[in-house]
């Protein structure tokens, strides 16, 4: 498959009508202390006190809002996810008045799992492997009669997300670059598809766990991850994924900076 | 002995001033909400985030005025502040005594958080220890001031101090004018004073920690506390003081709600754990308490009329390593 979806900042314009008046405009944060010891001017943009904990409400809810404003909307969603997609979808189904089911890796923080069922969603456990989590999904899909989300690899979600550096620019028009942490690359595709319309000049670097290796794949301009597609070794479940997704990976490879920060998190 | 107000002795000038002397320094602290929160417990809460705040609590807002206003009104004839403080006040002070350009020595009971000693040094302040009872913090605080000749700048009974905390209130009713009634933490009374002038027409309730009686006082017009000034057994070492300040005792009497809520430490722990895992925000015990109240089955019996209730959280500055309920971690 060549080139990539054409995914504009239109798309990311209309995510914002459809999400605005339930998803939270977060604060930005300052800390002179951190700009004193690290030479810089720098804003956090605060998702972890977005809806849900995390910014991923925000590509779920669009997702979930274009489903349920479409010709013949699902009984339901599905979907796979270490915990913040798929706390994010329950919430945004319950939302829009759909049943959602979530497939869970055995080894799941507890919380994270209370949380989606918080929300209303069916929880179906399978094996810690990228692959695993896949296949159960499509089977609950297929059972159910629900309508697979997934966690980046889908326009909905990557605008969903891009809300986000459209707010940011607006806060803070004088951002010269922004640093996303990144797993499938929803939120970087998203903010950068933003960027590029808003504020060209931006740079949009990744902030990716050890052994991603993003940079290498990005200068070589060529996919070089090992198959079947593994989780990495650290602390931050939510950045295990070792492969960016597939939609996303040529949005990244033309928008996004080469130089990649890598941090060892184990 | 109390007495009624004649006038208010923080007025809405003194406040509005104040936040004209204070806000470009300061942040202007965003409002939390939590739908969460607000099915559980049947209102609709508004969270002012002054853990967020400078220095990481409302402190700073008054040790500012106050500070600032010695400054332009007294000029070189200032060689330093002093004060005595368990922690939140004396970082305040010794960040805006750096601010103005002098020299800040604080004096510290020795049992106060090491987190809290270090940023107050942090800010380029002296620190001093004394003995943990509030009778060795005044004794110690008065011995500075004669030597040094520092002027002392009281963490709550000071107008001025009164005033900047009061801008909490302005900025509160702006974000969300429709607030039927404010929960403040109480120690000394500054902020629940400065907050209670500033809004007149609002219902600010007091939040207290158990043993602090001043729901007593308060319904029999009294101060009365034993002496000498004592601690009240509490983790949420921000509002350990017992009694309220001579100048914020009048005021709250005349100003605040009779009714006070009474927090437990398992309450206080209750109150932090929602913050943190709900709502991700890091704060310290005295605004658990608030939160507490917030959770009260006390709160839940009130006037079904307060419809939107504000929710100060006063300060977020816990000691990592000292969460009430992890394990301690060995540094």
């Amino acid at each position: 498959m060549s080139g990539r979806l054409t995914i504009t900042v239109n798309d990311i314009l209309k995510a914002k009508n459809r999400i605005h008046s339930c998803v939270h405009t977060t604060p930005v944060f300052t800390s002179s202390t951190f700009d004193e010891s690290y030479g810089r001017k720098f804003y956090f943009k605060a998702e972890n006190l977005q809806k849900t904990g995390s910014f991923k409400a925000r590509g779920a809810l669009n997702a979930v809002t274009v489903l349920k404003e479409g010709e013949s909307p699902p009984k339901g969603v599905v979907t796979h996810s270490s915990g913040n997609h798929g706390q994010a979808l329950a919430w945004a189904a319950r939302m829009r008045g759909l049943q959602c089911a979530v497939v869970a890796p055995n080894n799941s923080p507890n919380v994270k799992l209370d949380a989606i069922r918080g929300y209303g969603a069916d929880i179906v456990i399978c094996d810690p492997t990228p692959t695993s989590r896949q296949e159960t999904c499509h089977r609950i899909g297929r059972e159910r009669g629900f309508h697979f989300v997934p966690p980046y690899d889908h326009p909905d979600v990557i605008a969903g997300q891009g809300t986000l550096g459209a707010e940011f620019l607006e806060q803070i028009p004088e951002l010269d670059a922004i640093l996303v942490p990144t797993s499938g690359g929803g939120m970087v595709s998203g903010i950068a598809i933003a960027a590029q319309a808003l504020k060209p000049d931006l740079k949009v670097f990744i902030v990716e766990p050890n052994g991603k290796d993003v940079e290498k794949c990005l200068r070589a301009g060529e996919r070089l991850w090992p198959n079947p597609p593994r989780f990495l070794e650290t602390i931050a479940d939510g950045i295990r994924l070792q492969q960016l997704g597939h939609v996303t990976w040529p949005i990244i490879r033309e928008l996004v900076q080469k130089d990649v920060f890598s941090v060892v998190l184990s | 002995m109390a007495s009624t107000l004649n006038g208010f002795p923080v007025t809405l000038d003194d406040v509005t001033s104040a936040r004209d002397r204070i806000l470009r320094h300061l942040h202007y602290t965003p409002v939390l909400t939590s739908s969460t929160f607000d099915s559980k417990y049947g209102r609709k809460f508004y969270f002012k985030a002054e853990n967020f705040q400078k220095t990481g609590s409302f402190k700073s807002r008054g040790a500012l005025n106050a500070v600032t206003k010695l400054v332009e009104e007294k000029q070189e004839r200032v060689v330093g502040v002093t004060t005595h403080s368990s922690g939140n006040h004396g970082q305040a002070l010794a960040w805006a005594a750096q601010h103005c350009g002098l020299p800040c020595n604080v004096i510290v009971p020795r049992n106060t958080p090491t987190v809290k000693i270090d940023a107050i040094k942090g800010y380029g302040a002296d620190v001093t220890l004394c003995e943990p009872n509030p009778t060795s913090r005044a004794e110690t605080c008065a011995a500075i001031c004669s030597e040094k000749n520092y002027v002392y700048i009281p963490s709550a009974d000071h107008y001025d101090v009164m005033a900047g905390q009061g801008t909490i209130a302005l900025e509160f009713l702006e974000q969300v004018p429709m607030l039927d009634a404010i929960l403040v933490a109480a120690s000394a009374g500054g902020m629940v004073s400065g907050i209670a002038c500033a809004a007149k027409q609002l219902k600010p309730e007091i939040k207290k920690p158990f043993g602090k009686d001043l729901e007593r006082c308060l319904r029999e017009g009294k101060r009365l506390w034993p002496e000498p000034p004592q601690y009240v057994d509490t983790i949420a070492e921000g509002i350990r003081i017992q009694q309220l300040g001579k100048l914020a005792f009048p005021i709250v009497l005349s100003l605040a709600e009779k009714e006070v809520f009474t927090t437990t430490n398992a309450q206080i722990v209750e109150g932090m754990r929602f913050a943190f895992e709900r709502m991700k925000v890091v704060i310290e015990g005295a605004s658990g308490a608030v939160i507490a109240a917030a959770m009260s089955k006390r709160l839940r019996r009130m006037d079904g009329r307060l419809r939107h209730v504000g929710v100060i959280l006063c300060g977020g500055n816990v000691d990592i390593d000292h969460i009430p309920w992890l394990p301690t971690r060995e540094a």
